[in-house]
């Protein structure tokens, strides 16, 4: 649409906005207070005039006033009657400025389509924009304070901005939006100033950032217009007919073993998610016969919010009239559990046939593979239960499961014939967000502190990355209680800083703004590995600026934090680098997983590694164990190719689906895969630490020539890795480094002892071993250590040459 | 400001007596829902809360006498209190017509009660002076 007819819409609201302006809502208040009073009280001054008048008994009792309200009934009566007036005024004038105020919306809830509307906020920025400006209009609305603070812009930036910057109503893009909001004023000036974006982005706010917020003010102004008319039959509706108790049975015994799920009874907030499923489910729920439903998901994407949504649709009559009057009853698998067998039995019968009597009852049972568990380890066969009653035309039943136990289960008749089924998808960042705000108007008002824009996205964006167990909405509502309880002292404003100081407390990941000892550590990664790894400066180059570009945000978010192939010969500080890399990133060495591939090579590995019904897999157990971490995969070109495959979609979407067919997350963890593969090329392509940028680039391409041509890894495989990096050779000079660094260690660990010993440049020599052991890299050097260097200095200390406080210098002639 | 005045005026004859129709109907409509009209009309035979009397023994002819009567007896209950209720909504719903329709009275003649009011404040002012 034209802006123009907007502006020609909004002039309808010209004598409302101008009644506003001489009658302010809080002097209107006062006023029509006031007057209320002043008629009251002075007409029942004329009242007990008139009683005076009337009754000379009344009269004699109380003498003294009736002289004076007598003396002053024509006052009174003038002070009345101008209330009267006053009150009528205001009344009526109130009355037709809460009417334009709600009227947009109204529409929306009565169905009756026009082309588009204006709200009451809208039209106020735009009126006021024909004098001012279209920037400084919409500034001067009251409402829009709340979109600049929750970004984070002080009206004093912005008007300094807005003054050299005013953009005229024809500049501005075309409204795609069917209600014109205050919200959708603000994102069509987004769209339409270059110079405006610039100064968001500056301030660090992103376009989704931008419009989030904008939608967060709509969103709150429209609730708080919607609970406030208590008159509207959406309001109204949601008182239950006491019908329902009268003509439909009572749940005296389930309400002992099931509770009621209402409006009230969870907290879902205004956002309707998962709006298709919620109305699939209402769908099922009206037909006359087998109205069960079974809604499959994964864990945490929010299956329970769907019925609790329904709950509250059926609680405030906003449902099909065939539901309306039913009533929904959750079992609480905790008392459930605690039953034995026969109990179990006569409850879940006792509690059926009490529905069958009620009529209108709809029982959840929210984790069905739970209740099916607490029942078979009881010898009950839950679903025999079941079907004894799912198909009585007055009993419904919903039940929810991950997609595992669907599966397990599936091919069972109860399931195939009786219930309908719903899939749930995964929980995405988008739908979260105005969750999270909603919820986080709540924390603030409990806790006094303030969540910008800029950490709802982070927290958004954190609760599908890191926190991948519990229930979405569940965990969002923790993280922000934990983040307002993480940040003390007098900081009000919870800003990035603080959800991801928060969030690196909980999972060990750093996230956010990159400051300070992160900043430090990032700029000085290839030190660091550099210090722990010997003689690898392209390989370790690459790393670095791959967790670098990783870190700023550069890379895919729905991969692993990184994911690196490390191929090369043995010994030469792959295994080293990973640990390196785990310690910088997690803290220690141990946030380290390591999967041997070698012990993948049968036909049954895959499922070995994914798991099964019964048991869980490898690959889940280690990400159970440690949910953040480096996860390295050592000898991975000995692993089949059905392994292969499966770290084709963890490398490229950080999820798997395991035996069970659920799915898991991958996406907390630096994965390396190490591999010897092409060591016997990269040994005769001469690559070595001397070797130019563009020779290892060379050599790199032909290796991985040379590796798919050998069939090891599938060139889409390959492609997957953030990086490949070449480990060359270690020349005689690393191999000398890496010696001295061993020794060091081991001095180290002996003078702990008690002892002191030093050992010759020419015992460093000789622990490099002959030829031969070139080939191993370090791990020939650390053999010949532990073989020759720490065997000497044992025997020293049992011999008693070497007593605790002394010193020893170990020469190569003391080693063999 | 003569506009606020026109707008007003317009705005008072026109959406906000449509408006006063629009809330007897939600009110009309939330004391039906509330005492269940349908529903109860529906069911108006139907044993009181369900009860169940159909299910005891019918061994011999003294059972099947009993749950007759029994199930006579909670079925015109059943049928009293849904009458009473219907009726009480009813009531409240015709208590809400008739009073919505004074409301939509005095609304139509505000403006005339309100210049009347001035007219007579007026007077008494000048009387008291």
């Amino acid at each position: 649409m034209k802006f123009q007819e907007v502006m020609n819409f909004a002039k309808k609201y010209s004598s409302v906005v101008l009644l506003n302006r001489i009658l302010p809502s809080p002097l209107r208040i006062f006023v029509y207070t006031c007057s209320c009073i002043i008629f009251v009280v002075s007409s029942l001054f004329l009242l007990v005039n008139e009683l005076y008048a009337r009754y000379p008994l009344f009269v004699a009792r109380y003498q003294s006033l009736s002289v004076v309200f007598s003396s002053h009934r024509n006052e009174v009566l003038v002070v009345a009657l101008f209330s009267f007036l006053l009150f009528m005024l205001i009344y009526a004038l109130h009355t037709y400025s809460r009417y334009f105020e709600l009227r947009s919306i109204e529409r929306v809830f009565e169905g009756n389509e026009s082309r588009f509307r204006v709200t009451y906020e809208a039209a106020l920025g735009l009126l006021a924009s024909e004098k001012v400006g279209f920037m400084n209009g919409l500034l001067s609305v009251d409402d829009s304070r709340f979109v600049m603070n929750r970004l984070l812009v002080s009206p004093s930036d912005f008007k300094e901005y807005t003054s050299t910057v005013i953009v005229a109503v024809d500049q501005l893009v075309p409204l795609y939006n069917e209600t014109v909001t205050v919200g959708s004023l603000w994102k069509v000036l987004y769209e339409s100033n270059e110079e405006l974006r610039k100064f968001f982005l500056s301030r660090k706010v992103q376009k989704e950032i931008y419009f989030d917020t904008c939608d967060w003010l709509d969103r709150m102004l429209e609730d708080s217009k919607r609970s406030s008319a208590w008159w509207w039959r959406e309001n109204l509706s949601r008182t239950r007919g006491i019908g329902k108790v009268l003509s439909y049975g009572g749940t005296h015994f389930m309400s002992r073993y099931a509770r009621e799920l209402s409006a009230s009874s969870g907290d879902v907030g205004n956002v309707v998610l998962h709006k298709d499923s919620v109305n699939a489910l209402e769908e099922v729920l009206t037909k006359t016969h087998g109205a069960n439903a079974v809604i499959v998901g994964e864990k945490g994407t929010g299956k329970h919010t769907i019925i609790q949504v329904l709950a509250a649709r059926i609680d405030r009559g906003n449902c099909y009239s065939e539901i309306e009057h039913k009533r929904l009853f959750e079992f609480d698998n905790t008392i459930l559990s605690s039953l034995s067998a026969s109990e179990l039995v006569t409850v879940l019968d006792r509690c059926f046939a009490e529905a069958c009597v009620a009529r209108n009852i709809i029982f959840v049972i929210h984790d069905v593979a739970a209740v099916f568990d607490i029942a078979q380890k009881q010898g009950v066969d839950l679903f025999q239960i079941l079907e004894r009653y799912i198909t009585h035309p007055d009993v419904s039943v919903i039940c929810t499961c991950e997609q595992s136990f669907y599966q397990r289960e599936v091919h069972k008749v109860i399931f195939d014939k009786d219930f309908e089924v719903i899939h749930v998808e995964s929980m995405q960042t988008r739908l979260l967000v105005p969750y999270i705000q909603d919820y986080a108007m709540l924390v603030e008002w409990q806790t006094g502190k303030f969540f910008p824009s800029h950490s709802i996205a982070l927290i958004a964006a954190a609760l599908t990355k890191y926190f991948v167990e519990d229930a979405p909405l569940v965990k969002a509502g923790n993280l922000l209680h934990k983040i307002a309880e993480h940040t003390t002292g007098d900081s009000v404003i919870l800003d990035e800083n603080s959800v991801s100081e928060t969030i690196k407390a909980l999972t060990g990941v750093a996230t956010g703004d990159i400051q300070g000892d992160e900043k430090e550590k990032l700029l000085t990664l290839e030190e660091t590995l550099h210090n722990n790894v010997m003689g690898q400066n392209e390989a370790l180059k690459i790393v670095a600026s791959t967790m670098r570009r990783s870190r700023a945000g550069l890379t895919s978010s729905s991969k692993p934090i990184g994911s690196f192939l490390f191929l090369g010969p043995t010994g030469v500080g792959k295994t080293e680098t990973a640990k390196t890399l785990a310690r910088v990133f997690f803290g220690d060495d141990g946030a380290m997983s390591r999967i041997d591939m070698n012990e993948y090579t049968m036909d049954n590995s895959s499922s070995r590694l994914l798991g099964n019904d019964s048991q869980e897999g490898d690959i889940a157990k280690l990400l159970h164990i440690r949910p953040y971490g480096v996860l390295l995969l050592d000898e991975f070109e000995k692993a089949t190719s059905d392994v292969k495959d499966i770290f084709l979609r963890i490398l490229d979407e950080g999820l798997f689906t395991n035996g069970a067919g659920k799915i898991i997350s991958a996406k907390t963890q630096i994965v390396i895969a190490t591999s010897n593969a092409g060591s016997t090329y990269i040994r005769q392509s001469g690559l070595s630490a001397t070797s130019t940028k563009e020779e290892v680039e060379s050599i790199k391409s032909k290796l991985i020539d040379v590796i798919v041509s050998e069939g090891l890894f599938r060139p889409e495989l390959i492609n997957r890795f953030d990086a490949v990096v070449v480990f060359h050779p270690l020349g005689d000079d690393s191999r000398m480094l890496i010696a001295r660094k061993m020794l060091d260690a081991l001095k180290e660990r002996v003078l702990q002892q008690g002892y002191e010993v030093t050992f010759t440049d020419a015992l460093v020599k000789k622990v490099l071993g002959n030829e031969g052991d070139v080939m191993f890299g370090g791990r020939a050097i650390q053999r010949n250590i532990q073989t020759e260097v720490e065997e000497a200095i044992a025997k020293k200390i049992i011999e008693g040459s070497l007593q605790v406080g002394g010193t020893v210098v170990l020469d190569a002639d003391d080693i063999e | 400001m003569f506009r606020l005045f026109i707008d007003y005026t317009t705005w008072h004859y026109t959406h906000a007596v449509v408006n006063i129709f629009k809330l007897t109907k939600e009110f009309v409509r939330f004391f039906l829902n509330l005492f269940s009209m349908s529903l109860f009309l529906r069911t108006l035979f139907s044993p009181l809360f369900s009860i169940p009397v159909d299910d005891v023994g019918r061994n011999d002819i003294s059972d099947v006498i009993a749950v007759f009567v029994g199930g006579v007896i909670l079925r015109i209950l059943g049928a009293f209190f849904r009458l009473c209720l219907i009726a009480l909504g009813l009531l409240l719903s015709i208590f809400t017509i008739t009073f919505f329709s004074i409301v939509f009275v005095l609304w139509f003649t505000m403006p005339a009660v309100f210049i009347v009011g001035v007219y007579y404040l007026i007077g008494t002012i000048f009387t008291t002076i």
